[in-house]
């Protein structure tokens, strides 16, 4: 009940002091002081009931309270306490519990300008009721009838470090975006559309490389535990983060330019307000369940779809309504003058962004859309990567144009950077046709972008951008490599191991050898390389010892990794597979099977349904019958192992009734135990420059935290000095 | 000036056609199963498992059987690992296309009872 409590006091508190700020503004002076105070201190009490609801979260998951059904869902007594800390924002529940503390702490840092800025807290607060109204819809604090002993557990797949952090980080970058959306409303209804770009910019900055970050490891721990080969799979729950991020980065590029043009302004509004619109629109996709049959993440719908989709649409309204009913008064003017300047490539790269973010937006829209006028329709993940690749191509190109236009037009060189971006290019085409790579657009991004780190180099030693800036952008570069490396270099094949014997696959030599069991874990190993370097590809077992989670096994290079995806091998049997036809005889070696006929029970439901099959075994004279069985218990369809002669191991694997087949799995044991030696199938691919992705990352990462901190040193530096916050930033800086 | 505004005009709706394309062909329907016979192209179906015929998994490949909601039945063919949480679905989509009589699945989605127990097949 106290977090229950707690979250619904901190909503009614919220609200009321998103009252009283809007209220502060619009007293007289000596009162104005004292109402404010009075804000502020309902904004910190909401702040502090919230917390105390999360506490109590902890408290709950930490103490194993498994009356609770989100502890019951999402935690159980043998969870490591990381993974049960982790648990907190496992669940849709949690995570919006997450989202509104970080909301939360972020008020309590604007809140120290609210003074000037009062009505910026009317939103903020306003925003942060709606986050809590979600959490009272899907409350984590809903008790079970029975109580229970013990929990279901943490997804096995979500067992694994980076799943640990991943939550977190995104909801750090969408919590930020709630603050340029809250100081943008508040320019607009002020009429003061310039002193919100100062404010809004290091949170905008932090937010695009927060929720980078988070997609960054979201993909790193798709292509390390999920074994399809990949980091990105253009699925909804991607694709909401990429939108806003996208949104980010053209209006990152758009404040730059506001700098020096007022025509950016508006276009500096829309992007602001769409982005976070962007992050609640992405939210109710995916927790709506209106794609429940679209994306393999997608949460189902549990009450909250319908809230989340008038928040949108409300958000939305308000915004737009405001910026409609102001905007001959935001100033206006041209974004640029002639094509060959800094402005034009600044708006070209904004536009670049926009249209990616706007392609993305649609596929991702498509089912919704198309279910509103008749049956949904999906789309293939063709479509993303078709039509991204030439917008990728031209986001190359302006990177690389970039380094030859200042803000006052084109710029000469001189022979040496030129010769080196030559140089860079032709390095580019030598790694294209070394690693095969035949699609003119995929060539010409590689290409460009071995250009674009040649030109930066003149960009870093004639400081053309801010350092950071010029971080972010040969990340980049370095991303785009990356992505054309190892999606089109990609090569995959099927080999079946023999234990022990080595096999060259895509030039490095891979043996497997053998599997180490342990209580709750399996490791299949392979010896990879000249080093023989061990890789294990792993499956977690859940309770039951049955098979959970499987992670490939990653022989991880600088240049390239071999990736080492085994196919199933659920039980140690590595028999043989038979059908069996009624009254059919069948030889197998010596031994002469006959399935005789099917027994069925439980097909009333008063027990679990079983299955026997009744299957005569002849070896030479003698004959035995034997009655191996499949059960289903509780959905999960189990084989019985039935031997014959103390030598024949039979399993059922399969049956089918209407054609009187029974699928059987027939292992002479004696035979393998002679033969010692087992087979595995596994799924290999050679994965060029994939780490060129990772890389790519962290220097986008990296490089977009670096210019939000030096952004609010800037403003620090400016403030101290008696400047307004907007006159004192660098020109040159990008 | 208006020979620079021509050329961007161009190029933009160069981009823009060029992905409603990209979009026309990569547009998947969702269809019923009988529909799904009927069509060359790709689609995507949904339907339970069906009880009758339990899951096989051969090497390499999973045929199962899927009925949808007017009770019509589909043999469903998916060269691939079987995916986490089939034997607990509560339905299954998939994404391929018909072909001699069989449903050749590219992807899998498995649709759990519980809330974040999907899993990624690809």
């Amino acid at each position: 009940m106290i977090g229950y409590i707690g979250v619904a006091l901190a909503l009614i508190v919220s609200l009321v002091a998103s009252g009283i700020y809007y209220i502060a503004e619009n007293n007289n002076n000596t009162s104005r002081k004292n109402v404010h105070k009075i804000a502020n201190l309902s904004y910190i009490i909401s702040v502090g009931l919230l917390g105390i609801a999360a506490f109590y979260l902890f408290y709950i998951i930490l103490n194993d309270k498994f009356e609770y059904a989100y502890v019951y869902g999402y935690s159980s007594l043998t969870l490591p306490i990381a993974y049960k800390i982790s648990a907190f924002w496992a669940g849709q529940e949690g995570s919006f519990m997450l989202w509104a503390i970080f909301h939360a702490i972020f008020g309590l840092i604007i809140m120290r300008n609210s003074e000037v800025l009062p009505k910026v807290m009317t939103v903020f607060s306003l925003i942060q009721a709606f986050l809590l109204l979600f959490i009272l819809m899907k409350s984590p604090f809903m008790m079970l009838t029975e109580n229970n002993l013990d929990g279901i557990g943490l997804n096995p797949l979500l067992q694994d470090f980076w799943m640990i952090i991943h939550p977190p980080i995104i909801f750090l970058g969408y919590a930020a975006l709630a603050v340029p959306f809250s100081y943008a409303v508040n320019g607009i209804l002020i009429g003061n559309h310039k002193s919100w770009l100062t404010y809004a910019t290091p949170w905008v900055l932090f937010a695009l490389s927060t929720i980078g970050a988070g997609m960054f490891i979201g993909g790193f721990w798709a292509y390390k535990v999920l074994g399809w080969g990949g980091y990105w799979a253009w699925d909804p729950v991607e694709n909401s983060s990429l939108v806003p991020w996208l949104a980010t980065a053209a209006l990152v590029h758009m404040l730059t330019l506001a700098k020096v043009r007022v025509g950016a302004i508006r276009h500096s509004y829309v992007l602001t307000f769409c982005s976070f619109i962007l992050v609640l629109y992405g939210t109710f996709l995916t927790r709506s369940g209106v794609l429940s049959d679209f994306s393999t993440h997608s949460f189902a719908d549990e009450g909250v779809g319908g809230l989340l989709g008038v928040t949108v649409l409300l958000f939305t309204f308000i915004s737009f309504t405001l910026y409609i009913s102001k905007y001959h008064t935001i100033p206006s003017g041209n974004l640029y003058e002639k094509a060959s300047s800094r402005e034009f490539i600044l708006s070209f790269t904004a536009l670049t962004l926009v249209f990616v973010g706007l392609l993305v937006f649609v596929g991702m829209s498509t089912p919704l859309v198309t279910k509103a006028f008749g049956a949904p329709k999906s789309l293939g993940t063709d479509f993303y990567n078709n039509s991204t690749l030439p917008v990728a191509a031209a986001i190359a190109g302006a990177l690389l144009i970039s380094i030859f236009i200042s803000w006052n037009g084109i710029e000469t060189l001189g022979a040496k950077t030129y010769g080196l971006i030559v140089v860079g290019m032709l390095l580019g085409l030598a790694t294209a046709s070394y690693l095969k790579l035949t699609q003119p657009l995929i060539i010409l991004t590689v290409c460009l972008s071995f250009g674009v780190l040649a030109a930066n180099i003149y960009a870093i030693k004639k400081q053309k951008m801010s350092y950071a800036a010029v971080c972010s952008h040969i990340g980049v570069a370095v991303l785009l490599i990356g992505i054309m490396a190892s999606g089109a270099g990609n090569k995959t094949t099927n080999i079946t191991f023999t234990e022990g014997q080595e096999q060259s696959v895509f030039g490095e030599k891979i043996s497997f050898i053998g599997t180490e069991v342990s209580t709750n874990e399996i490791y299949t190993n392979f010896k990879v390389g000249t080093n023989g370097t061990i890789v294990g590809a792993l499956t977690k077992l859940n309770k039951l010892g049955n098979p959970a989670a499987r992670e490939p096994g990653i022989y991880r290079n600088l240049l390239a990794d071999i990736y080492i995806a085994p196919a199933h091998d659920e039980s140690e049997h590595t028999g043989e597979e038979l059908t069996l036809t009624k009254n059919q005889v069948l030889t197998k070696d010596n031994v002469i099977l006959k399935f005789i006929k099917f027994k069925m029970r439980g097909m009333d439901g008063s027990e679990p349904v079983r299955v026997e099959a009744l299957i005569e075994v002849s070896e030479g004279r003698q004959i035995e019958e034997i009655r191996p069985e499949l059960t289903n218990q509780d959905g999960a369809i189990l084989g019985s192992t039935v031997m014959a002669f103390k030598r024949y191991e039979i399993h059922i694997i399969g049956i089918k009734p209407g054609e009187g087949k029974v699928i059987v799995e027939f292992r002479d044991i004696l035979a393998a135990a002679n033969a010692e030696q087992r087979r595995l199938e596994a799924e290999v691919s050679y994965k060029p420059l994939i780490n060129l992705v990772w890389l790519g990352t962290c220097l986008i990462t990296f490089g977009a935290g670096w210019a939000a901190i030096s952004r609010v040193t800037n403003k620090r530096q400016s403030l101290e000095m008696g400047q307004s916050p907007i006159a004192g930033t660098n020109n040159k800086a990008q | 000036m208006k020979k620079h505004r021509l050329l961007y005009l161009a190029v933009i709706l160069g981009f823009v056609f060029y992905s409603m394309w990209a979009y026309q062909s990569s547009l998947t329907p969702y269809v019923t199963f009988a529909q799904a016979k009927s069509s060359k192209s790709q689609v995507q179906v949904k339907g339970t498992l069906s009880k009758s015929n339990l899951i096989q998994s051969e090497r390499n490949s999973l045929i199962f059987a899927l009925r949808d909601e007017a009770g019509e039945e589909v043999t469903v063919v998916y060269k691939g690992t079987k995916p986490e949480g089939m034997d607990q679905a509560e339905s299954v989509v998939a994404i391929g296309r018909y072909n001699n009589g069989q449903f050749h699945a590219d992807k899998l989605l498995v649709k759990c009872p519980s809330k974040y127990q999907g899993s990624v097949n690809k």
